[in-house]
């Protein structure tokens, strides 16, 4: 049963000095219930606009379009008061950096009893604060941490206090915008475990926002790799792992490092990211691209179906 | 120079400081320009009884006449030259001794450093006007000059911390190790590097001391610790209108808008200097 | 907090010095011109004035020990510990009242500003902190009795009370002592004199710190846990109140520190513009009768306010910010 559809959505941000930036330039998307998607890209392909985009959290120069259904309700459309009345209880958001995204002068206990008592305003402040308490057991914090204040927390506790406070009051849909970008990688594998975990035990539909994909591909049921603010490829998750088709998205898996293999070569992906406000004609890839051929340059690849859920804009593969 | 050009052309995307640039400086020609031809066209002169006390505001006295029957309107003019002067010379006079003490205190270090700055926390802290005051009175009344010490000394500290803040931090850089190690003298190293750092902090500073100094020379000669009479000035004048408010609200109201506005011109140019030099600094 | 007393010191050495040269003979002024050198003498060698300036000096650091700041010329045989005490509560009124009407002002306007970042809004409240910080102090306590005494008579020209409500002095603070004492009427009045004041001194201290306060909301504003708190589905106000305010208090607790001695100084004007007892408006009196114990009594106690204010914020500051304590 479809959760979100996302048609066409596209975000611009309108700048006096730099012009029109085309952050995401019509994205189409669709997640089921129970269903994880992982968007990957790099720095700059629009993943995290989309999560704000849905969450109508982006300021008042992004100019955006489309339409984003939630359970039939188009969020683009609807009130302000029905947005808050989502946010933080529908569709949560576990932000990307743990150590900035809390309140230094408030509980970490008190800061997710908040959130609970903004959407249950004649609720106690005692079953609030419960709540609270079993959401930070769900993550693995103690009790008895609750009633510290953020500094005393560790990177990793932080991040995992972020996703207490994100589940709950039980989301339909988590968006986790680069949850392990600011951690290292022992404690980047616990929170991992940890949302596969929140998964399966509380049937959450699960967004998880990444530059490395190799974080996606542990986590997510399918995924769609962005580049330049539109989607190149999309296919399960097992898909892209044993046949990716896009060059970039082949790219990107190349440049994992394999700890099996004796010998390696990094690969970079040559080139830089575009500049979103004038992006390459074409397939935005082709500056970058290693079999870009003419066509490739002047029109761009629509999105094709080439296998079982498997889509890819690519001249390479799309039928004349 | 390049850097002026782009100056211009920053100067163009920060919309609301430009016209706040302009407007201060604007005002600041403006008073700077009335003041220095003001004996030319001056109808009467500011220290000279022309005509009946308490005269309200008319064609023969434009802003009417004071207590002794003087000319306000001459009075405004004139007034300006004695602020002006005195609000200038004082920042001179701060500048000329702050900035000095705090590059070598800065650079040099150590226990004489830690010994100048603390005097100079415990003047900063201290209530300027009052410090002031105190000064004045010492140093005795009348004597513009002596107005002009008392205020420079409240505002040395200032000069004093920025700078000195600006050398510690530029001190440490490799650049500035380098020039040491390959035997640079101290003379170069202060002129060369560290200053070019330090002048866009002094202009701005620069311009909110005489706004400053203009507020606590007025301030001082509403007191009394001021000029003395006759010399014709905005503070004392709005000072020997204040008992006749009701009746000559002329007398104060004039004085005391001039100070507001000369005030408010040089603020606006700190001000403006600030948004526009800052984000040049931050890179 | 260790720096007072270096402060205090310096402050206290240099004006003990620098009376002693100042132009004009205080004695002579106190016995007028028609007394006989032996009346100057003799008035001399009790006031100590004849011993050399380094003793007078070490004589007064002991009388500072012991507490004692000396005894007031002008008011003979007063001690001047007890004519600051009589004066100090006036200023103390009026600071309060002044800190006030700028944090009120300037917070709510500082929050407009930063929220509306950019807009025309931000710019008219930034025009509005100059222009504030740059009025005279007198000129706008004028303009505002003009208006509000003279024209609209429904506030008082000046001074701290009418003489028939004063009320028994507890504190010496007239707006506390009537509440303490059940005076209702001394409280009205002694509240309406204080309202313009206020308002003239506050509205000046606003513009000070105006700019300051924006900026921290702004970065305050722009911070993660903001976002994340609408994120949350946290009403707007909540975000604004709840969160953004307090943590932009920490930075501007600093900054009112920092703006004592403004307060201090702008007394003193606003004291002699409303005829307001305070301590500001005594200390110019005292300068002109050359009183020195007072004199030094009164910037002495000067320097330990701002001294002790820094220390009070520093405790505020402990106790606001946890990362602080813990």
């Amino acid at each position: 049963m479809v959760l979100l559809d996302i048609r066409e959505l596209k975000v611009y941000y309108h700048s006096r000095i730099r012009g029109i930036v085309r952050a995401v330039d019509g994205v189409s998307l669709t997640l089921d219930r129970d269903e994880s998607l992982g968007l990957v890209g790099e720095s700059g392909s629009g993943k995290s606009t989309i999560a704000f985009a849905l969450m109508r959290l982006l300021p008042n120069y992004a100019k955006i379009s489309g339409k984003i259904l939630f359970d039939g309700i188009n969020l683009l459309e609807a009130s302000e008061d029905f947005m808050r009345s989502i946010r933080g209880k529908r569709i949560a958001l576990v932000p990307q950096d743990p150590f900035t995204s809390l309140d230094p002068l408030m509980r970490v206990g008190d800061q997710i009893a908040e959130a609970i008592i903004a959407h249950n305003p004649l609720m106690e402040k005692e079953d609030a604060k419960k709540l609270a308490l079993e959401a930070l057991e769900a993550v693995g914090i103690m009790k008895n941490r609750a009633n510290d204040y953020p500094h005393q927390f560790s990177g990793g506790m932080r991040q995992r206090a972020l996703i207490a406070m994100a589940i709950a009051l039980k989301p339909d849909l988590l968006i986790a915008d680069e949850p392990t970008t600011a951690l290292d990688v022992i404690v980047q594998a616990q929170i991992l475990d940890l949302l596969k975990d929140l998964k399966k035990k509380l049937g959450l539909s699960i967004i998880l926002i990444s530059h490395d994909i190799s974080v996606i591909m542990q986590v997510s049921d399918k995924i769609a790799v962005m580049y330049a603010g539109k989607i190149v490829e999309t296919a399960p998750s097992l898909t892209i792992a044993e046949s990716p088709v896009h060059p970039y998205t082949k790219a990107l898996i190349r440049s994992v490092p394999n700890i099996d293999t004796e010998r390696q070569v990094f690969e970079a992906i040559p080139g830089q990211p575009p500049d979103l406000t004038n992006p390459p004609s074409g397939c935005r890839f082709h500056p970058r691209c290693p079999l870009a051929g003419n066509k490739c340059k002047t029109e761009e690849p629509p999105l094709v179906k080439i296998g079982e859920k498997h889509y890819v804009a690519c001249w390479l593969y799309a039928k004349r | 120079m390049s850097m002026i050009s782009s100056k211009i052309g920053s100067l163009l995307k920060f919309g609301s400081s430009a016209y706040m640039l302009l407007i201060g400086v604007s005002i600041i020609i403006t008073i700077v320009v009335l003041s220095i031809i003001a004996p030319f066209i001056c109808p009467y002169s500011p220290t000279q009884r022309v005509g009946p006390a308490f005269s309200p505001p008319s064609s023969t006295f434009i802003l009417g006449t004071n207590s002794i029957g003087h000319d306000v309107f001459s009075r405004l003019l004139h007034g300006g030259r004695t602020v002006l002067y005195v609000a200038i010379i004082s920042t001179l006079m701060s500048m000329s001794i702050g900035i000095p003490l705090g590059m070598i205190s800065g650079y040099i270090g150590g226990w004489p450093d830690r010994f100048l700055a603390v005097i100079m926390d415990a003047i900063y802290s201290f209530p300027g006007i009052i410090l002031a005051i105190a000064i004045a009175a010492m140093l005795g009344p009348g004597n513009i000059f002596n107005i002009a010490i008392a205020i420079a000394v409240t505002y040395i500290p200032t000069y004093y911390r920025m700078v000195r803040g600006q050398v510690l931090s530029i001190k440490s850089t490799p650049m500035v190790e380098a020039a040491i190690a390959i035997g640079a003298p101290v003379r170069v190293i202060l002129l060369e590097y560290i200053f070019p750092y330090v002048v866009p902090v002094i202009v701005v500073i620069f311009s909110m001391n005489i706004a400053d100094a203009i507020l606590t020379e007025a301030g001082l000669s509403y007191l009394g610790f001021g000029v003395t009479p006759p010399t014709p000035d905005w503070g004392y004048d709005l000072r020997s209108g204040q008992p006749y408010i009701v009746n000559a609200w002329w007398i104060s109201t004039f004085p005391g808008l001039m100070i507001t506005i000369a005030v408010v011109g040089f603020s606006m140019l700190a001000e403006s200097l600030n948004e526009l030099l800052s984000p040049k600094l931050r890179g | 907090m260790i720096m007072t007393i270096p402060m205090v010191l310096l402050l206290l050495t240099i004006i003990f010095f620098v009376l002693r040269v100042m132009p004009g003979d205080p004695v002579r002024a106190m016995v007028g011109e028609k007394a006989s050198e032996e009346q100057v003498r003799r008035l001399r060698e009790q006031l100590g004035l004849n011993k050399p300036y380094i003793e007078q000096y070490f004589d007064y650091l002991a009388g500072l020990l012991r507490g004692d700041l000396g005894v007031s010329w002008y008011y003979r045989g007063m001690p001047v510990t007890s004519l600051i005490m009589e004066k100090f509560p006036a200023t103390l009124e009026l600071a309060i009242g002044g800190t006030i009407v700028s944090l009120l002002l300037g917070i709510l306007l500082a929050i407009l500003a930063a929220y509306n970042q950019g807009s025309k809004i931000d710019r008219a409240v930034t025009l509005f902190g100059i222009i504030s910080y740059s009025l005279f102090i007198p000129w706008l306590g004028i303009l505002l009795q003009l208006l509000f005494s003279v024209n609209l008579k429904i506030l008082p020209l000046n001074t701290r009370i009418d003489v028939e409500y004063v009320p028994t002095k507890i504190t010496g603070l007239y707006v506390l002592d009537s509440i303490l004492t059940g005076n209702i009427l001394g409280f009205v009045n002694a509240l309406q004199h204080l309202i313009l004041p206020s308002i003239t001194l506050g509205l000046v201290l606003t513009g000070s710190y105006l700019r300051i306060t924006r900026n921290t909301m702004v970065e305050v504003l722009s911070q993660n846990f903001i976002k994340m708190a609408r994120a949350k589905g946290l009403a707007e106000r909540d975000v604004l109140f709840k969160h953004a305010l307090k943590n932009t208090l920490i930075p501007l607790l600093t900054m009112m520190g920092l703006q004592f001695a403004l307060l201090l100084g702008g007394a003193v004007l606003t004291e002699t513009t409303f005829s307001w007892e305070g301590m500001g408006r005594f200390l110019v009196k005292m300068i002109e009768f050359r009183d020195y114990p007072t004199i030094q009594g009164i910037i002495i106690f000067y320097g330990l306010l701002v001294a002790v204010v820094s220390m009070i914020i520093d405790i505020m500051y402990a106790l606001i910010d946890p990362r602080v304590r813990y």
